[in-house]
């Protein structure tokens, strides 16, 4: 008993500092949504005072009736949609048979090194250093201010990330399976359709929720290459920033309103992230 | 009539020569069992028979047609895996009727073999449920199920049953046998228990870095072992080996070692015909390597000893009582043999006695080829 004491009283500084720690991390990231939520609540006037209020004792919903009568918000909203999911769908599709040749044909380790490392590259560079060729690659093919624009955009800029993390996840389902469905007579395409997709479901799901996010936000080229018919969110928000004023209640409000179809579509795709489905399928 | 035939078939993975100039003829219909311990190449030439691998060089032939360059879906191959590998996301049914799914079969026809495959396997209660709602036998069934309801011209089987616990094998290699005995199908089987091969095939083909050892019906092969390596992995326990010396003296062959003192092993020119060595007793003058099965040594006293023609003495250190025998570990000088003795014989540890060997029995190897001397 004595033996069990000591033991938990040393553990009690260590388990101190976790919480310690644990509490910091979870203010970080959770004062930003407390402060957005917040201030969409705020009266003008009180998202300016200084010093700020952290707890404020009075709210409004002028702002988010003022956000929602801005002129063609719901276009804007659509195009937001439309852009994220279908970027999302080509980018997932394209990315996971990409990763599902690379995890399957054989070739020397150096040369798959070299291939995964050249579509990373795209990745590398800050978004900044490609946004001229695009803004004049996309004028010249007559895309500008067009929601095809946006979605060969996304689609390029999320590619790497969808191969990178499908990648892991083909190499992790059993190799047998695969085998079992080449002598099951599948083509290469029922392979990847039939078996591997739904086994990788988990996995695709984590990358559409990632790939959804990114395009859902993205800023820099949705400003650059939209002006009005493909506006999406992300650049309204942006247009309540000015030389003369910046309207934090508007912008948050409609920053908030922007979280809810993110926390929806991972609300959907949450099923599928439960591990395990491949339990029972080959006993290692 | 699905007769596989490896012509020159060797493969090399990088400075790796897994499986190097195999030639083999696996009869229509005729159940084989690839044997031998792990990286011998046995599960090398199971995946150039199903295609999934590429033969670095040779040809193989599937009812007299080259399939080197026919993909696996087209070779009407079956393969049992030795993880199972079944789709985690479809039911059983699903499972099973998968291939023939694939092959665009009509759904009723499909609906039928797999009522046909799930009853002979006794899982047709199971049908609806999914892998990881099943225990390991099961999940073997379903395999099963998957591989015959396609009705293959050939079966792989590729350890199928290594994964099972001791008890659920002997009663799934039962049944096993009795399965591909109703199917119609040549089987060939890769195991690396030798009483899996022992049991279930007509023929055993024992590998050993890549190459054939030898090829033969199981007790032949059990019997009269091509050389020490055969002699040494088949057999539970195995072979005992002794380093020894033959010359003849007075028309009588004497087998001497560092262990074995003179007179302790004579053996006549009927001993030699026994062993099928007389037309090759000018190979045995000189060093060799005896060996003997457990089975074939008997402990006793020296009178008993005496009766026969060799006697060694020895001491019992360990003795294991099996039940149905009792295997011991003896001492002679410095070697350990392993004798196997009647579950009633009284023998404790520590007991002095001698050895008696069968003489028809006894096989002897080149201590430098390690062929058996009657090859």
């Amino acid at each position: 008993m004595a033996a069990v004491r000591t033991f938990v009283s040393q553990q009690r500084p260590g388990r101190l500092l976790l919480y310690l720690v644990t509490a910091a991390v979870l203010v970080a990231v959770a004062f930003p949504a407390y402060w957005l939520v917040t201030t969409a609540f705020k009266y003008e006037v009180d998202t300016i005072v200084s010093p700020p209020i952290i707890l404020p004792l009075r709210g409004t919903l002028r702002n988010f009736t003022d956000v929602l009568r801005v002129e063609h918000i719901g276009q804007f909203f659509l195009n937001s949609a439309l852009i994220a999911l279908v970027s999302t769908g080509l980018g997932v599709l394209l990315g996971s048979m990409a990763a599902y040749s690379l995890s399957k044909v054989y070739m020397a380790y150096r040369i798959r090194q070299v291939i995964m490392i050249w579509i990373l590259i795209v990745r590398i560079f800050p978004p900044i250093t490609t946004a001229i060729p695009y803004f004049v690659i996309i004028r010249g093919l007559n895309l500008s201010d067009t929601h095809v624009a946006l979605i060969l955009t996304h689609t390029a800029f999320t590619l790497p990330f969808v191969i990178w993390l499908m990648l892991g996840f083909f190499q992790d389902l059993p190799d047998a399976i695969d085998k079992a469905a080449i002598m099951d007579g599948c083509s290469l395409w029922q392979r990847f359709c039939q078996i591997t997709l739904p086994l990788a479901l988990p996995g695709i799901a984590v990358t559409a929720i990632f790939t959804f996010i990114y395009s859902w936000n993205e800023f820099l080229y949705a400003s650059m290459l939209t002006s009005r018919t493909a506006k999406t969110l992300p650049v309204v928000i942006a247009g309540y920033m000015s030389d003369k004023f910046l309207r934090w209640g508007e912008m948050s409000a409609l920053a908030a309103m922007m979280v809810v179809p993110v926390m929806i579509f991972a609300g959907l795709t949450q099923r599928y992230l439960v591990r395990g489905l491949t339990f029972g399928a080959v006993k290692e | 009539m699905a007769q596989i035939r490896y012509q020159h078939v060797g493969k090399r993975f990088g400075a790796v020569q897994a499986l190097e100039d195999l030639n083999l003829v696996v009869a229509d219909r005729e159940f084989v069992t690839l044997v031998g311990p792990s990286g011998c190449g046995k599960s090398t030439t199971l995946n150039l028979t199903a295609g999934l691998e590429d033969p670095s060089q040779g040809e193989i032939y599937i009812d007299g047609q080259l399939v080197n360059a026919v993909p696996p879906g087209k070779r009407d191959i079956a393969m049992v895996f030795q993880s199972y590998a079944l789709y985690p996301h479809k039911t059983v049914r699903e499972n099973i009727g998968f291939g023939l799914k694939v092959r665009k079969m009509p759904r009723a026809e499909i609906e039928s073999r797999v009522q046909q495959a799930a009853q002979s396997l006794e899982i047709d209660h199971l049908l609806d449920r999914k892998p990881r709602q099943l225990s390991g036998g099961q999940r073997q069934r379903v395999a099963l199920g998957r591989a015959i309801t396609r009705n293959p011209k050939v079966f792989l089987l590729d350890e199928p049953l290594s994964n099972l616990d001791a008890k659920l094998r002997i009663q799934m290699r039962a049944e096993l046998k009795l399965l591909f005995e109703r199917v119609e199908g040549t089987v060939l089987y890769v195991t690396h228990d030798q009483a899996e091969a022992m049991t279930l095939s007509d023929r055993v083909v024992v590998m050993h870095h890549g190459q054939v050892q030898q090829v033969g019906p199981p007790l032949e092969v059990y019997n009269r072992p091509r050389n020490l390596f055969v002699a040494g992995f088949l057999g539970s326990p195995t072979m005992n080996f002794l380093d020894c010396h033959l010359h003849v003296q007075d028309g009588l062959w004497q087998v001497q070692g560092e262990d074995m003192p003179e007179g302790a092993l004579t053996l006549t020119e009927a001993d030699l015909e026994a062993m099928d060595l007389l037309a090759h007793r000018d190979r045995l003058h000189g060093s060799a390597i005896l060996g003997i099965r457990p089975e074939d040594i008997a402990f006793g006293s020296r009178s008993e000893a005496d009766a026969t023609g060799s006697h060694l003495p020895c001491q019992v250190i360990v003795v294991e009582p099996m039940g149905s025998m009792n295997i011991l570990v003896v001492a002679v000088g410095r070697q350990r043999l392993m004798v196997s003795t009647g579950p009633d014989q009284d023998i404790r540890a520590g007991e002095q006695g001698w050895l008696t060997f069968n003489q028809a029995k006894l096989h002897f190897f080149h201590r430098d080829t390690e062929l058996n001397l009657r090859a």
